[in-house]
């Protein structure tokens, strides 16, 4: 069973900063790492490549710098790796990521499976995968759970908000997941000593017979007109003191905001 | 000064790791400085109130438990004073957290080195008890790293001792001659030694620790972890053993993990590899142009030791770190829970021993805990690269209790014989003392007592810390 799985380099929330004048994300410095949900993903294949037999191959769209986040998947075991570079792809929205990818995974050829985390903790679209499954025409099961293979089908659970729902799907199929469908595994030490002498493959605009209308920011729907920073909800306030204090202190702050 | 007496608000100075119960007080002093820390003390000693200093509460030997009189907490002392990046010093406040100082001196691109588990316990505790964590290994204790501190005595003065400039009176050193280990047990004591070790390793029973100068080190370069699986317990020691004998002063710490100990993870720990019987989890510093020498290095030495680089866990980014040290941690976390369940008294040693006679001690380990027929639970885990491990033991009737005290004496004994320490970095608290006396004899203890009186003539410091001063010997 032949998987590809997409996935997508992004700064390590707990670190990440915003400049204040720009308002936008200051990504120098900050720690780069595989996007988490990806991580559920390359775990979910390489189950799936143990139980099934046949080859896991990852990709993912993004500045050169990215082929760390590749190499971090080469470590955990999984069989090939692309990465999709140039500057035309530059200023992507989610349709021309989408488009990209699928253009991309058409040139591999011969998948059973496609897997992708459910978002990306950077831009929490989670449309990327469900657009790859529109390029491609093929089924699309988000939020899965479970996953089971047989012959050319699929059973999936799928976590929703208040129930899950189990679905079958014909394969090839998009199947994005969430966190709690696995634990990844860590790397292991032969896997990276194979990640650092690994030459990462890259395709670029040409490589992959993309019409450049739908390319990078020109071939992009979406523009972003402006990135702020909602204001911060205000914390709640600890009133210290004596009993008696505290209870005089709480009726002032009740009168002062009028709530009775 | 703020004093409270309210019996819940007591009921929170009661407690630590330990689960020693029965710990009572009239009231909880909460002085804001210096001032406050003499007036506490001045009352109490005038009074021959007992005073018990409890900090972070985070302790496993019971040792800021107060058994009557009042307790004194160090939670509103937790100011950083003085952060010198240019000189890598820092003064503190006794009531800092680790995880305080390590955010404050991060930024600095700074570290202070040593690392005990429990980030939540602060400074003064750590310097009261000389602990240390798993980077002992390369950074050594709690000690090596303070340079001067200031201490109120029960007269109501006050201390300033600083390394290097007040020699300790021949009077206030004991005459037994200290394990060459990693030692937090009883008080410090070797000839020409400075006053200011006394002071460290003291637990309460001396004085008040108010003021602490601790030296800091440049941040790590970049690290990787990792964590090894092999296939016997043996085979882990002896590799330890083997990465040891290389010296390389970039390896921060070694931490083992017995077979027991990855059972009781396995279920947090899915991944952990099927058939393994041992872990081992090694922290290297690297830089770019060494990082794949010591990839392929590291990978060899495994290899010969039967431990599949295939199966092995590597930490390389932040996040994965992150990770391996959540692993770690896991360990104490799951016993604290166990031993809550089962309402037990911690039963566990903090044993260590010289290199050339640790895999000697391993051995009485593994004959000793699992004689045919035994069921007692039993977990050996931590810093084997100091030739330290934790056995903890859950007994779960009260005949297997007996024997679990009986094994723990045996292992005390034993460690004395070899030369090591019956605490490494717990210190004694109200529950070792019986292994301190197999330690340094009745005698060393009387000395210890004798020193106690010198500082604090009406024994109302941190009473039954280490020993217990109301016996008659």
């Amino acid at each position: 069973m032949n998987i590809i799985v997409c996935i997508k380099q992004v700064p390590e929330t707990t670190e990440v900063k915003i400049n204040p004048e720009t308002n936008t994300l200051i990504r120098e410095g900050v720690p780069a790492i595989v996007n988490p949900f990806d991580e559920n993903a390359v775990e979910t294949a390489l189950k799936l490549r143990e139980k099934h037999g046949g080859k896991v191959t990852v990709i993912t769209m993004g500045p050169p710098q990215a082929a760390e986040a590749l190499k971090t998947t080469i470590a955990m075991g999984v069989d090939d790796v692309i990465l999709v570079s140039d500057r035309a792809f530059a200023g992507s929205d989610t349709w021309a990521t989408s488009y990209t990818l699928a253009q991309t995974i058409k040139k591999i050829g011969a998948f059973n499976l496609i897997l992708c985390g459910k978002q990306a903790i950077d831009g929490d679209t989670a449309q990327v995968g469900p657009g790859i499954a529109e390029w491609l025409k093929i089924p699309q099961v988000t939020f899965a759970v479970k996953i089971e293979v047989e012959g050319n089908k699929a059973k999936v659970e799928r976590m929703l908000e208040e129930v899950n729902e189990v679905v079958e799907t014909p394969l090839p199929a998009v199947i994005t997941v969430v966190k709690q469908i696995n634990e990844p595994r860590m790397p292991s030490l032969r896997g990276m000593m194979k990640a650092k002498k690994a030459q990462i493959k890259t395709m670029k605009a040409e490589d992959i017979d993309a019409d450049p209308k739908n390319l990078g920011l020109d071939g992009s729907p979406t523009q972003v007109v402006k990135i702020f920073t909602p204001p911060p909800k205000g914390g709640g306030e600890i009133l210290a003191g004596e009993p008696a204090e505290i209870i005089d202190k709480l009726i002032a702050k009740i009168k002062e905001r009028k709530i009775i | 000064m703020l004093l409270k007496t309210d019996p819940d608000i007591i009921k929170g100075y009661l407690e630590d790791s330990s689960n020693l119960g029965g710990g009572h007080a009239d009231g909880v002093y909460i002085p804001q400085n210096e001032k406050e820390i003499i007036e506490a003390l001045n009352e109490c000693n005038s009074k021959k109130i007992p005073l018990t200093v409890s900090a972070g509460e985070t302790g496993t030997t019971g040792g800021c438990i107060p058994f009557g009189g009042w307790a004194l907490t160090t939670q509103k002392l937790n100011k950083i004073i003085t952060l010198d990046t240019e000189r890598k010093f820092a003064v503190v406040e006794p009531g800092v957290t680790l995880e305080e100082i390590e955010a404050a001196v991060k930024k600095e691109n700074l570290l202070y080195p040593p690392d005990p588990t429990e980030k939540t316990a602060t400074i003064g505790g750590t310097v009261s008890t000389n602990a240390s964590g798993g980077r002992g290994y390369r950074f050594g204790s709690t000690r090596d790293w303070v340079r001067r501190i200031k201490v109120a005595l029960p007269s109501g003065e006050i201390l300033d001792l600083k390394r290097g400039e007040k020699k300790a009176p021949l009077s206030t050193i004991s005459t037994y001659t200290m394990p060459r280990v990693k030692n937090a047990a009883g008080y410090f004591a070797k000839p020409g030694m400075d006053l200011i070790d006394l002071f460290i390793g003291q637990e309460g029973t001396l004085g008040i620790i108010s003021e602490i100068e601790i030296s800091l080190s440049p941040a790590l370069a970049e690290t990787f972890d990792i964590v090894a699986f092999f296939p016997s317990e043996k085979i882990a020691v002896d590799f330890v053993l083997s990465a040891k004998a290389k010296k390389d002063p970039s390896i921060n710490f070694f931490e083992f993990f017995d077979e027991n100990t990855l059972q009781m993870l396995k279920k947090t720990y899915p991944h952990i590899p099927e058939g393994v019987k041992a872990a081992v989890y090694i922290e290297q510093e690297i830089t770019a142009q060494n990082e794949n020498t010591y990839l392929e290095d590291w990978a060899q030495l495994l290899e010969k030791y039967k431990a599949s680089i295939d199966s092995c866990w590597l930490g390389m980014d932040s996040a994965k770190k992150e990770e391996l040290k959540n692993f770690r941690h896991a360990i104490p976390e799951h016993i604290n829970e166990l031993f809550k369940t089962h309402k037990l008294v911690k039963l566990a040693t903090d044993i260590a021993v010289p290199t050339d006679k640790f895999k000697e001690m391993y051995d009485f380990y593994t004959s000793s805990l699992n004689p045919p027929g035994s069921s007692l639970f039993n977990i050996k885990f931590g810093h084997i690269g100091e030739n330290h491990l934790h056995v903890n033991l859950l007994p779960k009737s009260s005949e297997e209790k007996i024997a679990a005290k009986g094994l723990i004496l045996k292992f005390v004994k034993k460690a004395i014989s070899l030369g090591g320490t019956i605490s490494a970095e717990h210190g004694v608290g109200k529950i070792k003392h019986q292994y301190l006396k197999e330690m340094y004899g009745q005698a060393g203890i009387d000395d210890m007592i004798r020193i106690k009186k010198t500082f604090d003539p009406n024994l109302i410091l941190g009473r039954n810390n280490m020993f217990d001063v109301d016996r008659k010997s």
